[in-house]
């Protein structure tokens, strides 16, 4: 009996003990993600306490609403707009604008019922149904626009008969209607993908619902979903219901044969809308006498079908211009000849995939031709005889020699109306060192009201052999208001010289240096024209004196050589926009970092060259070097420097208020005071800053900074991080005049809306884009969240890229400018917006490690220009950096590109963050610092590392060893917090103004657990082990 | 050999005990490790195997109390092995990423918690009996 009770004694006291030790386990795992479960549970552990010392409201960003409702008023009127003037009109035989007093419309397309808003992630677009939120499909837009729709069809989409073939992507555990691509974080296209198209057979159609639709007008709906972490694949893709295609982007078996029915079952009008942010094969559609009209949609939010119905309905005439060329075959770009996966030739074992993420490459041999670069470029050559241009090289669907009209089916920029403008080129005063512009008259020549763009195009003089140049690039571009038939207007396009001119690397300038921006000598063309084509042929008319053999490929298109200036440079210059440029991407050139290899990129001279997918790179030791990380080091030098001062100054003190009260922004970055403030600061919590910059960026007490809160993404902070207006603020904060309670009736609302960025891109209009900024600032007022992960600025390199919806634009001077934009409206409500993802993160398909090789003229001119207005502006107050590297270095570690581009000759001032941490080898936190990165994304990624968490005691030893690694500490810290005092963070901070620790339920609920687990543990082996001491006493 | 000795909760602690260093070995194909729970397991199969001798050779209550030992470290190990795959889970369960990357753990955690409770029981019968 005795040994019994001994035995359930001690077996108790293994289990108390054991449920003790995992408690405390536990305890420990979710300190570690404390950030994620407070996000989760909505609960904070920091507070800001008053003491009541302070007069001030600490309000220095005002909102310019009353309320949350006004704000989603307000954003939803101008998700409508941007669709309006973002819809782009390709194609139209009169079929529209429709007439919804006399007309009924059968709306073909399953793909129609749940089309795709956004992206599934990245530019998710989300509302929340259960507080009252909707989307707004293109049908339910055509029904308020007063359109009677056929609903015979729409009941048979509807029956479970079309369940079989609905789009719904696996994603978190639920089916996402509207998606097919389902995001991957682990290698891709290792084995065949599945793609559904989403349309059913013909033999799905009754005879029922054919004849319903026969004497009403046919609106055929296609569509091609977007996501991050997915790329489509150009040949491996099959459609797991049977549909077949040739690529991705060519039209289906099953919507070939859905617009073959609604050809035979319409009034003959067919009227064709693409829902694709990835650009479709669609010349067959053009070429077809019985396809009426083709409408562009884009993916354009969850209100922007309204705008769409109002383009088809003709209550707003359409004035937008694609922002992407559309090739008649997806795939006759030279980018997408080095798309995809390539893998080192480096022995087995040598490079590691899991740690390291060094297998694989690309070669951008495509150097400066992308999008319309390659085509306009190669037809001026086509027409003027030279390079080979009209070989066999590159062809995809000329028959024959390389033919322009064979090759695309609509030109960049190229957009119709409802009426007709004339644009006459009044004037060009081109400037090198000053400031630019054309002025442009523009008349509506037609019978309706509508608003007309001006693209402003440049044509730098190439010489052969010399330095690359596109044959045409867009420099600028304005839009007018809203003109009367038979109006004009007076446009002046502003444009900056420096964005005419070319990289030459080899240039030596005065002071030695090698690598300049250079204008050569010669004769520079300036042209107008509805896209870049009419534009390029303006110039080849002028420059020709004939528009003879000029080719023309789209129905509103016009040759005029009035439209096109020549200003003549008398001598090259390579000074003026080099100042402080010098070579710093050269490691990113495959044919410096192996010679021998002989890769040949696409050149002028000769367009036969650079097609060749480059397979199977053997790395030099040098480059496996930088394959396997670890770049930098840490080493004992110098004497360290001050943490932890305590002399008393804080954030908040840096923050400048007039006589009045009035925000002032804050103490110049410069002032000497920034360094006294961050002596306050200790090197612990410097590291924790660096290492927790994910989700939010880590309070520092000893200087008063509070979590400053930090989201995706860029049609608005998504709901997954951010799940409505009232989740980031606390009770404590209730006095603020944009507090959202959790009873307010739009407290969880969701903000990711607006349309995508090619939608906002094809509206080329910078008063509306700005409005967006601003907008999505007044969201950050209204849910007391301060940074975004937006706007999206890397170029449209290739079209199988699935994340082009995340991104403007192929064109580097289109996403400049609208980057621009964005970032100025965010920044005037102190939001801080964070352009992504710096730089070249070109593909999804293994984003993280794919070292991606360029050459440093594409780098700067196609790549980094579209971030450039924003960040040298500093109207970007954050950057993040991309998952790929450049060259065989991590970008978000690379010098050249972080600390001597970005800082020193662009000048920004904002901080820089990486993307979430994939691969803490790979993405290390040493590197990152020493190269001028700073905080990085993904709390906790370097816990279980072989690199280690920064703040452990083996590592902090190291750093307080290493004062060179404090001083880029500093250093960023400096930027961001010098970022912070100059956004809407600092609202509701004063000078009395306390960050405390709180201790969540869930903390206090663990905490609880332990001591009750310790207790019992304490009483189980008490009453284990007193009896046997007693006994042995005994 | 005194059979006296041999008891159910001997064969139990036997079992646990090697059931830890199969637990070692499984846990070299975790993705995602601390060396600590490698350390704590050896540590555990060292403890037990004393258990063993202890109960074999000398039969005393302090083998029952050296097995109740071996049972906590075996917690120990699955509690610090538990930090470095959150993520990965994280990802897997957000279907970011396929089973595969965690598989390799979960047939480590399941090995390593029978071991655990086969220690418990064993712990409740006693691995010593007094000849």
């Amino acid at each position: 009996m005795k040994s019994k009770k001994t035995g359930l004694a001690r077996g108790l006291a293994v289990i108390l003990t054991s449920l003790f030790v995992l408690s405390l386990f536990a305890s420990s795992i979710a300190q570690t993600w404390a950030g994620k479960i407070n996000t989760f549970l909505g609960t904070s552990s920091y507070e800001t306490v008053k003491t009541g010392e302070s007069t001030s409201d600490g309000i220095y960003f005002e909102s310019e609403f009353g309320s949350v409702k006004e704000v989603i008023d307000a954003k939803e009127a101008l998700a409508r707009e941007i669709s309006q003037e973002g819809t782009v009109l390709f194609k139209n035989d009169g079929a529209l604008p429709l007439d919804p007093a006399s007309e009924k419309v059968t709306v073909w397309g399953l793909n129609a019922l749940a089309p795709t808003y956004g992206g599934l992630i990245g530019s998710t677009t989300s509302v929340n149904y259960e507080a009252g939120q909707t989307t707004v499909t293109l049908l339910d837009a055509l029904k308020e626009n007063g359109v009677s729709l056929n609903e015979e069809l729409l009941k048979l989409y509807n029956s479970s008969a079309a369940d079989a073939f609905r789009r719904k992507a696996a994603f978190f555990g639920q089916e996402v209607p509207g998606h097919s691509l389902i995001p991957v974080f682990w290698p891709m296209f290792e084995t065949a993908d599945s793609y559904m198209i989403g349309e059913p057979p013909a033999d799905f159609y009754t005879q029922e619902a054919l004849d319903a639709a026969k004497d009403t007008a046919a609106i055929v709906f296609l569509s091609r979903d977007s996501s991050e972490a997915s790329d489509y694949a150009v040949s491996t893709m099959k459609d797991p219901n049977g549909d077949n295609f040739e690529r991705p982007m060519a039209l289906s078996d099953n919507e070939k044969a859905m617009i073959a029915l609604a050809k035979e079952n319409s009034n003959g009008k067919v009227i064709v809308v693409l829902n694709s942010d990835v650009t479709m094969e669609i010349n067959e559609l053009k070429n077809d006498p019985d396809i009426s009209a083709i409408v562009w949609a884009g993916l354009p939010g969850a209100y922007g079908f309204r705008g769409v119905a109002d383009v088809l309905t003709g209550a707003v005439n359409p004035s937008g211009h694609i922002a992407d060329t559309y090739a008649v075959s997806s795939i006759s770009a030279p980018a997408m000849q080095n798309f995809g996966l390539f893998f080192f030739d480096a022995p087995e074992g040598e490079l590691d995939p899991a740690n390291d993420k060094g297998n694989w490459y690309i070669i951008e041999t495509e150097g400066i031709y992308v999008g319309y670069k390659y085509y306009e470029t190669r037809y001026e050559d086509a027409i003027l005889g030279q390079g080979n241009a009209d070989s066999d090289a590159g062809v995809f669907a000329s028959d024959g020699g390389w033919d322009y009209a064979d090759e695309v089916a609509y030109p960049f920029g190229y957009g119709m109306s409802y009426t007709s403008f004339e644009q006459e080129l009044q004037s060009v005063d081109f400037s090198i060192g000053g400031e630019s512009k054309a002025v442009v008259k523009v008349t509506n020549t037609g019978d309706v009201p509508g608003k007309s763009v001006v693209q402003l195009y440049a044509q730098a003089p190439y010489i052969q052999g010399g330095v690359e140049k596109a044959a045409i690039q867009l420099v600028g571009f304005g839009k007018t208001a809203t003109l009367q038939p038979g109006a004009s207007e007076t446009v002046t396009v502003d444009f900056d010289a420096k964005y005419v001119a070319s990289y030459d690397q080899d240039a030596v300038k005065a002071d030695g240096t090698q690598g300049a921006w250079i204008l050569d000598a010669g004769d520079y063309y300036f042209a107008i024209g509805n896209g870049a084509h009419e534009a390029l042929n303006n110039v080849l008319a002028a420059k020709l004196e004939s528009d003879e053999n000029l080719v023309k490929i789209t129905e509103d298109e016009s040759i005029n050589a009035d439209n096109a200036k020549k200003v003549t440079v008398g001598a090259k210059d390579i000074e003026t926009y080099s100042e402080g440029v010098q070579n710093q991407l050269q490691d990113g050139d495959i044919r410096n970092l192996l010679p021998e290899r002989g890769v040949e990129f696409v050149t002028r001279s000769d367009w036969t060259k650079g097609w060749e997918p480059v397979w199977g790179i053997t790395p030099s030791d040098e480059m496996l070097k930088n394959l396997h990380n670890r770049v930098f080091e840490l080493s004992e030098n110098g004497e360290g420097l001050t943490w932890g001062a305590d002399n008393g100054m804080r954030l908040i003190d840096m923050v400048l208020v007039d006589d009045n009260g009035d925000y002032q922004g804050s103490v110049a970055l410069d002032d000497p005071l920034w360094d006294t403030l961050l002596e306050n600061v200790t090197l612990e919590e410097a590291v924790n800053f660096m290492k927790g910059a994910g989700g939010n960026f880590e309070p520092i007490n000893s200087i008063g900074l509070h979590v400053v809160a930090i989201y995706d993404g860029p049609v608005g902070f998504v709901s997954d991080q951010v799940p409505g207006y009232t989740a980031n603020w606390t009770a404590s904060e209730s006095d603020e005049p944009t507090y959202v309670g959790p009873d307010n009736e739009y407290a969880n609302w969701q903000m990711p809306t607006m349309p995508t960025e090619p939608v906002v891109a094809a509206t080329f209009n910078v008063e509306l884009v700005e409005r967006e900024g601003e907008l999505f600032g007044e969201d950050s007022l209204w849910a007391n969240a301060s940074s975004l992960f937006g706007p999206g600025l890397n170029n449209h390199r290739a079209t199988y890229c699935s994340r082009n919806h995340e991104y403007y634009s192929e064109d580097s001077m289109l996403t400049n400018i609208l980057g621009v934009a964005v970032c100025k409206g965010g920044q005037s409500k102190g939001l801080m917006m964070e352009p992504k993802h710096f730089a070249l993160n070109h593909q999804e398909a293994n984003r993280s490690g794919t070292a991606t090789f360029v050459s440093e003229q594409a780098a700067r001119e196609i790549e980094l220009r579209g971030f450039q207005g924003a960040l040298e502006g500093n109207y970007a107050q954050g950057v993040m950096t991309a998952f790929n590297r450049l060259g065989t270095v991590y970008a978000g570690a690379h010098r050249g590109l972080l600390t001597e581009i970005l800082r020193n000759e662009w000048g920004y001032t904002g901080y820089v963050v990486t993307d979430m941490i994939n691969g803490p080898e790979y993405m290390n936190w040493r590197d990152v610092t020493f190269a001028g990165g700073g905080g990085c994304l993904t709390e906790n990624a370097y816990d279980s590392s072989i690199i280690g968490d920064p703040n452990s005691a083996e590592n902090m030893k190291l750093i307080e060893k290493d004062t060179a690694f404090q001083q880029e500490l500093k250093q960023m810290l400096k930027y961001d917090l010098y970022t912070f005092a100059n956004s809407n963070t600092m609202n509701g901070v004063t000078s009395d103004t306390r960050v405390v620790r709180v201790h969540p339920w869930w903390e206090s609920t663990l905490t609880g657990l332990n001591i009750g687990f310790g207790v019992l543990t304490a009483a189980a082996l008490v009453w284990y082990v007193l009896p046997l001491l007693k006994k042995k006493e005994q | 050999m005194n059979n006296k000795k041999i008891s159910f909760g001997f064969v139990l602690a036997a079992i646990s005990t090697v059931l830890a260093l199969v637990c070692a070995f499984l846990y070299q194909s975790v993705g995602q490790q601390d060396g600590l729970t490698v350390t704590l397991l050896i540590l555990a199969a060292v403890v037990g195997a004393c258990a063993l001798v202890l109960a074999f050779v000398m039969g005393k209550e302090i083998a029952n109390f050296v097995a109740a030992v071996h049972a906590v470290l075996l917690m120990a190990a699955i509690g610090v092995s538990i930090a470095p795959v959150v993520n990965d889970m994280g990802l897997v369960f957000a279907g970011l990423y396929q089973n595969d990357i965690i598989s390799a753990y979960i047939t480590f955690a399941i090995v390593a918690c029978v071991a655990w409770l086969v220690s418990v029981v064993a712990s409740f019968v006693g691995v010593s009996k007094k000849a």
